[in-house]
This record gives structure tokens, sequence and C-alpha cells, in this order.
């Protein structure tokens, strides 16, 4: 009997122990007033932590930016489809557009079952162009206006912005499923900038590209990089329409964009 | 003197004479008409070669670019193997319509359908750049297109008329 009593003594001693000692940890724990600096701290690194993530989002999309702006600078006979790869790639595809897409067909690149363009087209007045876009059926839909809209809004991006809209709808609605790809404005030159004021508002009908395709889950084709610090000079005497040496390269680009290479 | 008045044959062959001589007038006439119909769409046969020779002294042609017979298809729907020979420039970039296209048909007939092909691409030149580039509507109002014996031509531009001038006087 004692040694039953004595093994339950032996057994009971560092239990009370732990239990006084746990007691007295949690009542020697600092105040409210230490509780509060801490979740202060808490909040503050929280805020650096997603501050930061923001900002290196940032930095990544810069980074992502500038590393295909440089590609396609970069852009030479080892990287840019050949004819028959360019055939290849949109084939079954659609580009829609005015006198600078025209030039695709009258290049040789493609041909009118893929290209609907006419020169001097805006967006408001492609109402027969997309149309015929749909009842091509095409599996990628590419857009390239804005050109000659830029002296049809002038000053107000947002009309032509939602001109843009109506046309993206009307593709969605008949084609849901088809992804549609907005090229930008290419750069225009101050020469020509100088003739006509109304094309120095091409960056801000970009912004306003950017936005629409965020809104309608297009995806935004910047190809200012081709011309902009290319070796030779892309464009034509007009400083608007851009020579032959710039379609193979905007065509791979709008491949890329759109997974077309093969 | 009543026999000098009456129905003698006198008076009818005065008449007969008058007859004969009012045909063949007219016969002549017509024979000088005819002729100069023909021989205004008359052309010295000149190759080609001779042609191309002589219109490639003008630097405003030979700025432009010199299309191949894919291009003489593309455009003017002739087939170089059909023909007795072309020679075409046109101006490289999509925007411009300065362009010189001569084509040297194997007989009349076949003048006529190039020169009506050459028409329609003059036509559908203008439907593409109509509303849109005034300059260049202005430069095809003003192209020279038509026939002179076999040799058919396609003339648009600033020197359109004198290279219409040039060639002409070649042949």
């Amino acid at each position: 009997m004692k040694n039953k009593d004595f093994n339950k003594l032996l057994l009971l001693i560092p239990a009370g122990l732990i239990l006084v000692g746990s007691i007295v940890f949690l009542y020697s724990r600092p105040g409210s007033g230490d509780d509060r600096i801490c979740q202060e701290n808490v909040a503050k690194l929280q805020e650096l932590e997603n501050a930061d993530i923001a900002q290196t989002e940032q930095q990544l999309q810069n980074l992502k930016k500038s590393e295909e702006d440089d590609s396609l600078r970069n852009m030479d006979s080892s990287t840019v489809l050949d004819d028959v790869q360019i055939r290849q790639a949109f084939a079954g595809s659609v580009i829609l557009g005015d006198s600078i897409t025209n030039s695709i067909v009258e290049y040789g690149y493609l041909d009118t079952d893929v290209v609907v363009a006419k020169l001097g087209l805006s967006v408001s007045g492609a109402d027969e162009q997309i149309a015929t876009a749909i009842s091509l059926n095409p599996s990628h839909v590419f857009m390239a206006f804005g050109s000659n809209d830029l002296e049809i809004y002038g000053a107000d991006s947002s009309g032509f912005v939602a001109d843009y809209k109506k046309q993206i709808v009307k593709i969605q609605e008949a084609l849901p499923d088809i992804p549609i790809y907005i090229n930008c404005i290419l750069p225009i030159t101050d020469a020509a900038i100088e003739a006509t004021p109304d094309l120095a508002y091409y960056p801000q009908y970009n912004e306003g590209l950017i936005s629409l395709c965020q809104e309608m889950g297009c995806t935004f084709i910047d190809n200012s990089a081709i011309v902009e610090g290319s070796s030779e000079d892309l464009y034509e005497p007009d400083g608007e329409h851009v020579i032959q040496d710039y379609y193979p390269k905007w065509l791979t680009h709008m491949a890329q964009a759109a997974g077309l290479q093969t | 003197m009543a026999h000098t008045y009456g129905t003698g044959s006198g008076v009818t062959d005065m008449k007969i004479n008058k007859h004969i001589l009012i045909k063949t007038g007219l016969v002549i006439l017509l024979v000088i008409y005819l002729t100069a119909l023909y021989s205004s769409d008359n052309a010295r046969n000149i190759s080609m070669d001779q042609i191309a020779q002589s219109m490639e002294k003008d630097q405003a042609i030979t700025a432009l670019n010199k299309e191949t017979r894919a291009d003489l298809k593309r455009y003017y729907q002739t087939e170089e193997r059909d023909i007795d020979g072309f020679f075409f420039y046109k101006a490289s970039s999509p925007m411009a319509v300065e362009e010189i296209c001569i084509m040297k048909a194997k007989d009349r007939a076949q003048a006529q359908i190039l020169l009506e092909n050459a028409q329609t691409h003059l036509s559908s030149q203008k439907n593409v750049f109509e509303g849109y580039g005034t300059d260049q509507m202005a430069l095809l109002n003003n192209a020279a297109v038509g026939k002179k014996g076999n040799y058919v031509y396609y003339m648009c531009g600033a020197n359109a008329h004198s290279w219409q001038h040039a060639f002409l006087s070649l042949i």
C-alpha cells in the first residue's frame, strides 16, 4: 500500500508542477497594452506584405513588357514567320481593319478570306465588315481600327472606345467563345501630327483600348515596339502607314499573342 | 431644136454621168474613210524589249517597282504566256497609284480583251480609293488607258500623259 501511494505521489508531483507552471506562465504574459502593440505590428507587417506584392507585381509586369518590347525590337529572320508559316498560322482566323490592315493582302501575305479590311474604314463604319467576319465563323478575331477614327473623334477617345465596344459586343454575341484581339493604334510620326493635329491623340485612344480589353475580356496587342526603336524606318512618307517590312513582324506578333505559331 | 430639149439621148447621158460621178465620189470617200479608220489603229511592230529599253530611260518609271508575271495575273488577269510580252512598273506602296503597264497582244481580238482588263483595273482602283484619297483619285481620273494596234497600255501618275506620248511615238 505504501508503495502504491508513493507511486501515485510521484506521478502527481510532475503533473502538479506542470499545471502550476502553466498557470504561472499564462498569468505572467504582458497585459492588454502589449497586445495592442502586437496587433499594430501585425497590421503593419500585413500592409507591408501587400504593398510589396502589388509593387512587385507591377515591377514584374513592367519587366515582362520590357522583355516583350525588346523581343519585338530584335525580331529578325530567325524569329519572324515566313510566308508559308503566316498563312498556316492565320488559317481560319479573321483580321479586321482599315488601310493598314488591307496592306496585308496587297503585299500578298494573306488573302481576303482572312483579311476583311477597307481603306478609310472607321470602327463605327465597319458594320458590313463585322458581319462578313462573323459569317466566316473564325477561330480567332483580330481587330485593328483607329487610324481613321482619330480624325473623326478627335479628342473624344471615349466616343471611339464606346463605338469599338459596340462592335466587339456584336462579335461576342455571334461568336461567344471566340477570342478577340485588339491591336493598338501605331505610333504616328511628329511630321504627320504636325500636318493633322488630331492624330496626336493616339496614346489616349490606346489607353482606352487597354481598359476596354480588360472590361471585355479581350487581349490588347501593343505593336509599338516594332516601329519604335527599329533600326529601319518602317514608316511610309505619310508617317501613318508602314512599309512592307513591318508586316511579317506584325503578323508574327499577332500569332504569338494568340498562340497560333506552329 | 425640140430634139435637143426632149427625151433625147443627150439629156439622159448627162443624168447618167452625173449619177456615176456621185456614186464614184461616194465610194472614194468611203474608201478614204475606211483607210483612215484602219490606219489610225495601226501600230509599228516593235518588240517589248525595245519598248522597255526606251521607256526605262525615264527615272520616274524606274523609281517604281518592277512587277512580275504574277502581278500581271493579279492586277490584269493576264497570263504572260498568253501574250507577246509586257512592261510593268508599279508603286510599291499599296497607298500609291502610280503605275505603267504595256501589254502586247497576239492579235486584235486579244488586244480588245486586254483593254477591257485594263479598264476593269482602273475601275477597281477608283473603287478602292474613292472617298479615301483625294490625291490618288485625281491621278486615277487622269489616267491614260488605251489601245493602239496590238498594244494596250495603262498609265497612271503625274507623268501619265507624257508616258503615253512617249510610248505612242515609239509605235
